[in-house]
């Protein structure tokens, strides 16, 4: 071809040379984001480590204010009751108005409260220790002392002693010290130091003051969120954990005294004990694996463009072996701080120890993790150097997985370039172990090379059908999912109840957690009757840990997804309703699509916080039932059915003694068979409005339809239908039986008797043919 | 520049494949290919004009040429034999292009004159006085990318037809060895 040539192009293909390039090009994107990942993987790294630890310091701080905050309150509510009569609702108020006063004035609650008791108890109103408070707040302020000189300032000064007052700076007149005219004086003190409290509230240090209040009152707020599950932990405690330590211990204290008298060998064996009771490992066994399989995932992917996910997924694992580990300081804080030692000095000092002693190989582990996760900065991964204890299951996930010690040692000799090939094949053949198939040289980089070139040309509606028959299929399996749920929920209440055994099925069956099963069950019921009440969401806010709106945010989308999928009008109406973007609609659907729960799709710091000590109560548990065998635990207690239908769900039933019939009022589903069983049926089902709406968001066969697998589906609503096998008989393949009953004494009546016949099997969906009707 | 919806894909290895049972297929299908350039070349030599496309293009080659034109070379001479003749067909790959394909047929244009007549104007889009003039102020594609332009699609269809033909003779063929 001549230089400077002028080429029209006729014809285009795909050949070698053209995938050659288009590989080379994809390595060079390869690099571009590996590069770009390992600048960003320590970041990621090091914002979850940090934001994981403020949620723990922050759970941490704000129970122990609630603790506080709980008993300051319940101190000043029992002065009211006992001085001014003072009912809850009176309670209340007083609350809300030093909670305001505080965050208007920048005087702790702690400050106030005694302040109010005080007065309370000497005017025996309500009314009128709020007016003395405020003059004692002004006072405060602008006598520049606390508030408790201030407060018996004005408490002597109502029982006519106004020295106290005087010596603050109030400027009283002869007579009214004469007459001890109290109102008078304290007339005098608010007009001399009236507006003072709100004065200083605006300067800046009042000002830091208030924010510095407003903080706390949040932890107070994180904390009470929290002290139900703290509660839970105590109960453990004490009524199981501390009485089988005990037992132990009475049974075994020689024993105990000669092991902690043994060196440090025998302390480490307890600890491994412990460690294995735990069973740390065996419950993060899947974490393990995936880290391994994300991993090799890397490396068979040119190292690239997975890592941004794999990063994120091993920070994840980091996260729940973090978890697991709060865990047990969890443990440690609660059995040091809410236990009475002198009842059981020697089982908290037997708990302390061995929870600090797996603590130790606890920490072992994660700083081995860490160690290990700062190496995917060179996408090396060594599982060397973990606790001796993990070994048996580290070699197993070396043999499932990628020995890359192994690999790293025979190859030690090869060049860069070939050992990147090498680890390449090691990888590759350890991903087909694991049943992913191995990709060829040639077809999927045409295909991407293909895909680039539509792109290229901006032919993008190929791809956005593709997309869109995916989506379609997701959102019709989404809904046979729904449908199934909704069959497994008329199965499991029929007894009226739901319980704890039941939502564990439940959540096995489905693949999800206990919560989430426990949040659709709350769902359901609150979206059942088609509208959701103030009183619904309120309950649920409270219930899944989540603000209001956001629980009607959710009880919305979850009512707008009972088809499996967002339609356009449903979006532009969350859009709406919510001032919600597109993206946000949409992302909120494919979430609780998925089951995540209301507290994971808006996770807070006390949720986080929430979350470690459930996974600590959950750690404790294990270690208890773990512990069965080896310890003479108490019996455990008679297994209690919890229901978790919301309150108001009242057993009634539906049909009476004589089964109602089709078309008769009342009627709700099948008809209860006529036997002498006594097992509750669909039809004698407790709740007629959420059988209703399950069965209406069944799909409806009144217009036909084929069916090709197990399908739950409602038919004869519309009317008599038949249901036809289509393998078979098929249509037109029935016959038609006529018994001729009764007595038939002329032709008439032959007729008439064959003709409705007819006519019934032509009702039921037989074609009538000549030869269906041939004598 | 005409579009390029159908990407030939397996056609070397096709053909490849197919030599060893049919060659006459194989010859057979590059007479296919040949004989659609050719006419596509014939269109193209067709809108090359005989007189020179612009008033005042010189038909013989400066005495003095300017010395920083074409490397010393000058403003070319319009000759329409050898802008005719500078348009020719041909099935080489080249270089992989943007979209990661190959060249399996195209038309260049080798001459000088014939090429300033293919492009000028072209890059800039704008009809200027130069380009007003040439060729009635039409715009660029005026030879081998208007012949292209006109008859590329067709061309293509009829070829990736052929493709698939020899495919399938081809499979026809493999089946017949699997017995």
């Amino acid at each position: 071809m001549a230089t400077g040539a002028i080429v029209a192009r006729v014809l285009s293909q795909y050949n070698g040379a053209g995938t050659k390039a288009a590989k080379k090009d994809l390595v060079t994107l390869s690099k571009g984001f590996d590069r770009m990942a390992k600048r960003s993987a320590k970041a990621f790294g090091i914002a979850a480590a940090a934001s994981a630890a403020f949620a723990v310091k922050m759970g941490v701080d704000s129970v122990k204010a609630a603790i506080a905050d709980e008993k300051s309150q319940a101190l000043l509510a029992n002065t009211l009751r006992n001085t001014t009569g003072a009912n809850k609702e009176v309670i209340a108020s007083v609350e809300d108005y030093i909670d305001k006063a505080q965050r208007a004035l920048g005087i702790t609650d702690d400050e106030l409260r005694p302040a109010f008791a005080k007065l309370a108890s000497i005017t025996g109103s309500i009314t009128q220790a709020q007016g003395l408070l405020g003059i004692a707040m002004d006072v405060s302020a602008g006598a520049t002392v606390d508030m408790q000189t201030a407060t018996n300032a004005v408490i002597k000064a109502t029982q006519g002693n106004f020295k106290a007052l005087r010596g603050l700076g109030v400027q009283l007149d002869a007579t009214t010290i004469k007459t001890k005219d109290v109102q008078a004086a304290l007339a005098a003190a608010a007009k001399t130091f009236g507006g003072a409290a709100a004065t200083r509230a605006e300067t800046f240090e009042f000002r830091m003051k208030r924010v510095g209040i407003a903080f706390s009152e949040a932890k107070e707020t994180l904390g009470n969120a929290l002290l139900p599950t703290i509660e839970s932990f105590f109960q453990l405690l004490t009524q199981k954990v501390i009485p089988a330590i005990q037992t132990w211990l009475t049974a075994n204290g020689d024993k105990l005294v000669a092991a902690f008298q043994m060196a440090i060998k025998a302390v480490f064996g307890f600890a491994i004990i412990l460690y294995k009771i735990f069973d740390f490992v065996a419950r993060n066994k899947d974490v393990f694996a995936g880290v391994a399989v994300i991993l090799a995932a890397i490396f068979a992917a040119g190292k690239a463009v997975a890592l941004v996910t794999a990063i994120q997924g091993i920070v994840k694992a980091f996260q729940v072996l973090r978890a697991a580990a709060l865990g047990a300081a969890a443990a440690e804080a609660a059995a040091t701080g809410g236990i009475s030692v002198a009842a059981a000095a020697a089982g908290v000092a037997a708990f302390v120890g061995t929870v600090g002693l797996s603590m130790l190989a606890l920490k072992k582990m994660n700083d081995e993790m860490d160690k290990a996760g700062s190496k995917v900065d060179g996408l090396e991964f060594s599982f060397d150097g973990l606790d001796k204890t993990t070994a048996d299951f580290l070699s197993k996930i070396k043999n499932l997985n990628v020995n890359l010690k192994t690999g790293a040692t025979n190859t030690g000799k090869l060049t860069a370039e070939q050992l990147k090939l090498v680890q390449t094949e090691k990888t590759l053949a350890a991903l087909r172990k694991l049943g992913i198939a191995p990709t060829t040289e040639k077809d999927p980089i045409q295909l991407e090379a293909a895909r680039l070139n539509l792109v290229k040309q901006g032919a993008v509606a190929e791809q956005a059908r593709l997309a869109q028959i995916l989506a379609s299929q997701e959102a019709q399996l989404k809904a046979n999912e729904t449908l199934q749920r909704y069959a497994d929920l008329l199965v499991v209440v029929q007894d009226s109840k739901i319980s704890a055994e039941e939502v564990v099925v439940l959540a096995g069956k489905w693949g999800v957690s206990k919560e989430a099963v426990t949040v659709y069950i709350a769902a359901v019921y609150a979206v059942n009757d088609g509208k959701i009440s103030t009183d619904e969401v309120d309950r649920l806010a409270g219930q899944w840990g989540v603000t209001k709106q956001q629980a009607a945010i959710y009880l919305d989308f979850f009512n707008a997804l009972n088809d499996g999928k967002l339609d356009a009008k449903e979006i532009e109406k969350l859009k709406g309703q919510w001032g919600l973007t597109n993206a946000q609609v949409v992302e909120y659907g494919k979430q609780i699509t998925a089951g995540v729960t209301p507290s994971a799709l808006w996770p807070t710091p006390g949720n986080q916080a929430r979350d470690s000590w459930k996974d600590a109560l959950t750690a404790l548990n294990a270690y208890v039932a773990a512990s069965g065998a080896k310890i003479a635990a108490p019996e455990a207690p008679a297994a209690v059915t919890k229901s978790y239908l919301p309150p108001g769900f009242k057993p009634e039933v539906i049909l009476p003694p004589q089964a109602k019939q089709p078309g008769d009022p009342g009627f709700i589903g099948p008809v209860a068979p006529k036997t002498t069983s006594t097992a509750p049926s669909i039809g004698s089902f407790t709740s007629p409005a959420l059988v209703n709406k399950l069965l209406n968001r069944m799909p409806a066969m009144a217009d036909g339809g084929i069916v090709n697998r197990p399908t739950i589906a409602m038919i004869g609503e519309s009317g008599p239908e038949a249901v036809v096998p289509l393998s078979g008989g098929g249509f037109g393949g029935g016959s038609i039986t006529i018994n001729v009953q009764g007595s038939v004494i002329s032709e008439g009546d032959l007729v008439a008797q064959i003709r409705n016949a007819i006519l019934q099997g032509q009702n039921s969906g037989l074609s009538i043919t000549k030869s269906a009707v041939a004598l | 520049m005409a579009e390029q919806p159908i990407i030939l894909t397996g056609m070397k290895e096709t053909l490849e494949a197919l030599k060893e049972f049919d060659k006459d297929a194989v010859r057979s299908f590059g007479r296919v290919i040949n004989s659609e350039l050719l006419r596509a070349e014939s269109l193209a030599k067709g809108f090359i004009p005989k007189d020179p496309p612009m008033r005042g293009w010189r038909t013989v080659p400066a005495k003095n040429p300017r010395k920083t034109t074409r490397g010393g070379a000058g403003w070319p001479a319009w000759d329409s034999q050898k802008a005719r003749d500078g348009i020719k067909k041909t099935r080489r790959t080249g270089k992989v292009r943007d979209d990661y394909t190959v060249s399996a047929g195209a038309l260049i244009q080798e001459d000088a004159s014939g090429a300033i007549f293919e492009v000028a104007g072209r890059r800039s889009g704008s009809v200027n006085q130069f380009t007003h003039n040439l060729n009635g102020g039409v715009l660029a594609s005026r030879a081998i990318w208007r012949a292209v332009d006109k008859i590329g699609p067709e061309i293509r269809v009829r070829i990736a037809a052929a493709l698939e033909d020899a495919k399938r003779e081809l499979q026809a063929n493999l089946n017949k060895r699997k017995g």
